[in-house]
């Protein structure tokens, strides 16, 4: 489950994420800050994971991966990024594909497009403690 | 092929512009369709009966044989349009126009082609978005540790940026319904 996202491997429990079938909710960026608000999908094993109702397609967890202490960031590809709706008339960016951090920071990518974040901090990932959407 | 014309055995002689109903055994009212429905069902007899002469039991025989005819033609019909999509690879679609649960990736891929939609560049699932940069269908291997998305499937969005499930119905991002099930037949 890590592969293209070796970054989550720095979060505990990360290795029981799934990001490529995690929605991201929306991208916030504030003065030295960026965080993705997600509906994140946990795999058995986590200490957050609960057995998926009927109506679900797997543990969903609202959680919230926050970068802070951002000296760079660029969002490419945005024209990647028409956000979808469903019937809560909640609109989202999909999911991810890759989350990696290398020399030049961490990258995101997905259907929202490209980010390309630089911090010298390591981001956080805060889990919600119910599965409500 | 071979013809036969029944009825009576002491009927008169029917001109053949007379003979305005006809039934046939796994065939059809349309020349066209019965040839193709015949050729479908491997039929080789085509019988015709005129309820003028052949009398109520035969009017009422001929009804029936013609409400099968109308049956073969629909199922020839079915056959035909199954053997296009098999030759062009193309996925069984349901009232709404988009691909049933279990179809192939690789058909799936095709439909979307067939509708325009271009596949997006980048990393990550295929992707095909329309003009107008709606992405408007994704098929993903799925994680195998994943219970619930553990599988092979297909997301849809209607051409207003809203998930849909294969029958058009708007759903829920987190919904079994937003995860059909298709078959990786993919490298």
């Amino acid at each position: 489950m890590i592969g293209p996202f070796s970054a989550l491997a720095a979060f505990p429990g990360g290795e029981l994420i799934d990001l490529a079938g995690s929605f991201v909710l929306e991208p916030l960026v504030r003065y030295q800050q960026v965080t993705l608000e997600l509906d994140l999908v946990l795999l058995p094993g986590h200490p957050k994971y609960a057995s998926p109702s009927a109506e679900e397609a797997g543990c969903f967890r609202r959680a919230t991966l926050r970068f802070d202490g951002v000296t760079q960031m660029s969002w490419s590809r945005q024209v990647d990024a028409l956000p979808a709706t469903d019937a809560a008339d909640e609109p989202d960016y999909g999911s991810l594909a890759s989350f990696v951090h290398d020399a030049e920071g961490y990258r995101v990518e997905g259907d929202l497009g490209v980010l390309r974040i630089v911090t010298a901090e390591a981001p956080s990932l805060e889990l919600s403690e119910t599965t409500s959407s | 092929m071979t013809l036969a014309v029944s009825g009576p055995t002491t009927r008169p002689k029917i001109p053949t512009a007379t003979v305005g109903a006809f039934a046939s055994r796994g065939g059809s009212s349309s020349t066209t369709a019965l040839r193709s429905a015949s050729a479908h069902a491997g039929s080789s007899e085509l019988v015709l009966a005129h309820p003028a002469v052949a009398g109520p039991a035969a009017a009422g025989a001929a009804a029936a044989a013609a409400r099968g005819a109308v049956a073969g033609a629909k199922a020839g019909a079915r056959a035909i349009g199954k053997g296009v999509r098999a030759v062009r690879n193309l996925p069984a679609t349901t009232a709404a126009g988009l691909p049933k649960p279990n179809s192939s990736a690789s058909s799936i891929v095709n439909w979307a082609k067939s509708k325009g939609w271009t596949q997006r560049a980048g990393d990550g699932p295929r992707t095909f978005v329309d003009r107008n940069g709606v992405a408007r269908v994704q098929i993903k291997q799925g994680a195998p540790r994943v219970p619930g998305s553990e599988g092979p499937h297909a997301a849809f969005r209607n051409a207003q940026n809203q998930r849909i499930d294969v029958n058009g119905n708007v759903v829920s991002r987190r919904s079994p319904a937003n995860h059909t099930p298709i078959r990786w037949d993919l490298s």
